[in-house]
């Protein structure tokens, strides 16, 4: 898409969604059984915001991710709910990769057109994703698949998904498989999360048998698709928060503008504004940092070196996620009292973006991952 | 376009190639050779070898000048090239690759007094000295702070007074780098004594050699000497010299000082040195790379690095000619943050070497960095200064309220 483009898809997914998903909305979903709004996912479904960047013989337009950033941002901006980061383009991006082609074949279709909702499932205790703190292990079954054991946190949506992409760990290494959600031995125990706007879930498998078929990536090429997938993931996160940090220095800013205290705006205060100042400054540097991470994880493109692509993404991830909590932070002390209330919605962006710092990985791990580019070590040190 | 700077790339490189040789080590990265300095001012001790060198780097300019790669995105009538101003950055960046004689002393002619000069100056002005500045012929200084007048620049008492057809000047300027080796100041002083403060500014250009001219070095605490004092005594300034009208100095200076923030926080400004690169090099020297919280901070201080970097090329982009707003404060408060971060990780890792001079490669050579970077918060106005700017041009905030005139 051309700048003028986006901007344009910026406008309208700005518009449907504070038409369609508005605050009222939102909050009426906070307690929702189901958690999302199915009539919302199929408008945007036929928006074509779930095969943006995917391939067009899977139903996708075959755009940059950069595009489809645009939308992700926009998300969490509006702080929606749904599954269309976790299914379109977190899933999605996995089986995009994947070397098996029939598994591609069969479900990038069916997720495009929102028929099918797919999430990954992999992070173990504590929401960790590096591939020897996976929550799964496998090992060999007779029929030439795997065997499915242990639990993977912080899935999300995993209780409207209709299929799981699992990565879990071996003595031989990682492997990825498709795991339906009804396949004999799974069970999905729905998380309480701080940010109500999403909904996440224990995933447990009880050696539950996949066949050779069903299998994304194998020993040898498993943990180089694990480490593409959590960079789509870290990113989609960073560009929630992004979207995030960006309403909430404006919404800040709005308020201070219009609150007079000792006969004067308190916008006047330099107390307040140095903080808000900070505030952009942060918001004007995650702009590039998404724009680099959304670069590098493009489908499409050619392939970044790894490195590049780990700092690009992880650089993004801790920036980003950590400015987000900061900015909702500072917007919290400059509203004072009103901020503080249920009724007020900062409390909605800050839950939202310490989620997002949370999930594909910690800005501590993602900081270990950019120090173990710059700074390798003769051993390999993945601790966190 | 694309097929414009491919085209220009190569025939700019053909120049280099054929006038100088590739630096050896762009990045530094080898331990313990050369030289260990490490800073974000440069300071000669030595006033013969500055001159010197201050000699080559003109010799250079004027090559490059007349070869036609001295200012490309200048008018033909003066000199330029009638190309785009990105051909110069360009230009810029090839030539960092290659080992020339230091053209710092010419940059604040050409990236801060030319463009005020340029939107501002008659025909008369630009023709007599923007061909000299980008020529390497003149060397420009700006006098602007004073010693009353630092963030409230605009409250400057340095007063021009009209007499026939010149102007006469006297106060007192501070903060004044290379006054000592500059031909011309870009000059901003009171000529309205009734006109509120900030319209009643005009700005000149001083011959720096005209009697009534006193430069005294100023030594600052990495105990270099960068800046100058410069006391104007009754100092004869043709009104030829005037750029723009009576009265328009505040605006014709703000533009130069938004292109001094962008010029500070960019970088452009700042040692070949990657600060972050020597800070790696140093973890592993001392045994500290793997140390998980100084793995931390270095990822932390690439990051910032890297940020910046990518930051600065895009408001590269975006700000066309020389109109760069709220953008070059943004560069200048990350830029002045990871100087005191970068020296602080250069702390950590040196402990009391960086306070006492064993004679270690590397580590003492750190407290010219870590005196210099308070400069970055203060020189081409102060961080406190900057958040106004980024707050009130921005986000739209109101101004402070300005204090009711205390009766007098």
């Amino acid at each position: 898409m051309s700048a003028a483009e986006r901007t344009e898809l910026q406008q309208t997914a700005r518009r449907v969604l504070a038409e369609r998903a508005p605050m009222g909305r939102v909050r009426e979903l906070l307690d929702d059984s189901l958690g999302h709004d199915p009539m919302l996912f199929a408008n945007l479904v036929e928006l074509g915001w779930t095969g943006m960047h995917l391939p067009e013989s899977a139903g996708g337009s075959g755009v940059a991710f950069a595009d489809t950033a645009v939308v992700i941002s926009e998300l969490g901006r509006a702080v929606t709910a749904g599954p269309l980061v976790s299914s379109a383009v977190i899933a999605a991006g996995a089986l995009a990769l994947s070397s098996n082609t029939e598994q591609t074949a069969l479900l990038l279709p069916v997720i495009v057109d929102g028929s099918t909702i797919a999430t990954v499932a992999l992070a173990g205790q504590g929401g960790h994703c590096s591939a020897a703190a996976l929550g799964p292990t496998w090992r060999s079954s007779a029929g030439g698949g795997v065997v499915i054991d242990g639990e993977a946190t912080f899935v999300l949506d995993a209780a409207i998904a209709d299929v799981l992409v699992v990565f879990a760990r071996g003595e031989a290494g990682v492997v990825a498989a498709v795991v339906d959600r009804a396949h004999p031995g799974v069970s999905v125990i729905p998380t309480t999360t701080l940010d109500q706007t999403r909904r996440a879930a224990s995933v447990h498998f009880d050696a539950v048998e996949v066949s050779a078929s069903s299998m994304l990536a194998e020993p040898h090429d498993g943990e180089a698709l694990l480490a593409s997938v959590v960079d789509i993931g870290a990113t989609a996160m960073a560009l929630d928060s992004f979207g995030i940090a960006e309403i909430v220095v404006e919404r800040t800013a709005d308020y201070v503008k219009q609150r007079f205290q000792f006969g004067r705006s308190i916008g006047s205060f330099q107390a307040i504004k140095h903080r808000l100042a900070d505030d952009v400054l942060l918001v004007e540097t995650s702009r590039v940092a998404v724009d680099n991470a959304a670069a590098a994880v493009d489908l499409a493109a050619d392939p970044l070196s790894t490195r590049d692509r780990v700092i690009a993404v992880a650089t993004a991830k801790a920036y980003v996620c950590d400015a987000a909590v900061t900015i909702c932070g500072d917007s919290l002390q400059s509203h004072g009292g009103i901020g503080f209330t249920w009724e007020h919605d900062t409390h909605l962006y800050f839950k939202r973006a310490m989620l997002n710092q949370a999930l594909f990985g910690t800005s501590r791990w993602h900081r270990h991952r950019v120090a173990d580019e710059v700074l390798p070590l003769v051993r390999t040190s993945s601790t966190v | 376009m694309a097929d414009d700077v491919d085209e220009f790339r190569a025939s700019a490189l053909a120049f280099l190639t054929a006038h100088a040789s590739r630096r050896m080590c762009p990045t530094g990265d080898a331990w313990g050779v050369g030289d260990d300095a490490i800073g974000l001012l440069d300071g000669y001790r030595d006033r013969i070898a500055e001159a010197a060198a201050l000699e080559r780097g003109r010799a250079w300019r004027r090559l490059v000048f007349d070869n036609g790669f001295g200012w490309l995105g200048g008018p033909p009538t003066l000199g330029g090239g009638g190309r785009s101003a990105q051909l110069d950055e360009e230009y810029r960046l090839l030539e960092r690759e290659f080992d020339v004689p230091d053209q710092q002393p010419f940059a604040t002619g050409t990236h801060l007094v030319a463009p005020a000069v340029l939107a501002n100056g008659s025909d008369d002005v630009q023709r007599r000295f923007l061909p000299g500045l980008f020529r390497g012929d003149l060397v420009a200084c700006q006098l602007l702070s004073e010693p009353e007048a630092g963030s409230d620049l605009a409250g400057l008492r340095t007063r021009a007074t009209r007499d026939g057809d010149d102007w006469i000047v006297s106060g007192q300027k501070v903060w004044t780098s290379q006054a000592h080796l500059a031909d011309i100041g870009q000059l901003l002083a009171r000529t309205g004594a009734e006109a509120p403060k900030h319209r009643g500014l005009t700005m000149f250009l001083v011959d720096m050699r005209s009697p009534g001219v006193m430069v005294r070095p100023l030594r600052q605490m990495t105990g270099e000497t960068h800046f100058n004092e410069v006391f104007l005594d009754e100092v004869r300034v043709p009104d030829t010299n005037r750029v723009g009208p009576l009265g328009s100095g505040w605006s014709a200076v703000m533009a130069t000082l938004m292109a001094e923030r962008a010029a500070v926080g960019s970088g452009a400004a700042n040692s070949a040195v990657d600060p972050v690169a020597r800070l790696i090099g140093l973890a592993r020297h001392r045994g500290r790379a793997g140390d998980a919280r100084v793995r931390q901070r270095l990822a932390v201080a690439h990051t910032n690095a890297e940020l910046r970097r990518f930051l600065g090329l895009r408001l590269e982009a975006m700000a066309t000619d020389c109109s760069p707003g709220s953008e070059g404060s943004i560069l200048k408060l990350l830029f002045s943050e990871q100087g005191r971060s970068c020296g602080d990780v250069a702390g950590d890792l040196l402990g009391p070497a960086l306070t006492a001079d064993s004679g270690e490669w590397g580590a003492f050579a750190w407290t010219r960095w870590v005196t210099g970077a308070p400069m970055l918060s203060i020189a081409g106005g102060t961080d406190e200064i900057q958040r106004n700017t980024i707050a009130e041009r921005v986000l739209g905030l109101p101004k402070e309220p300005a204090p009711k005139e205390s009766g007098k």
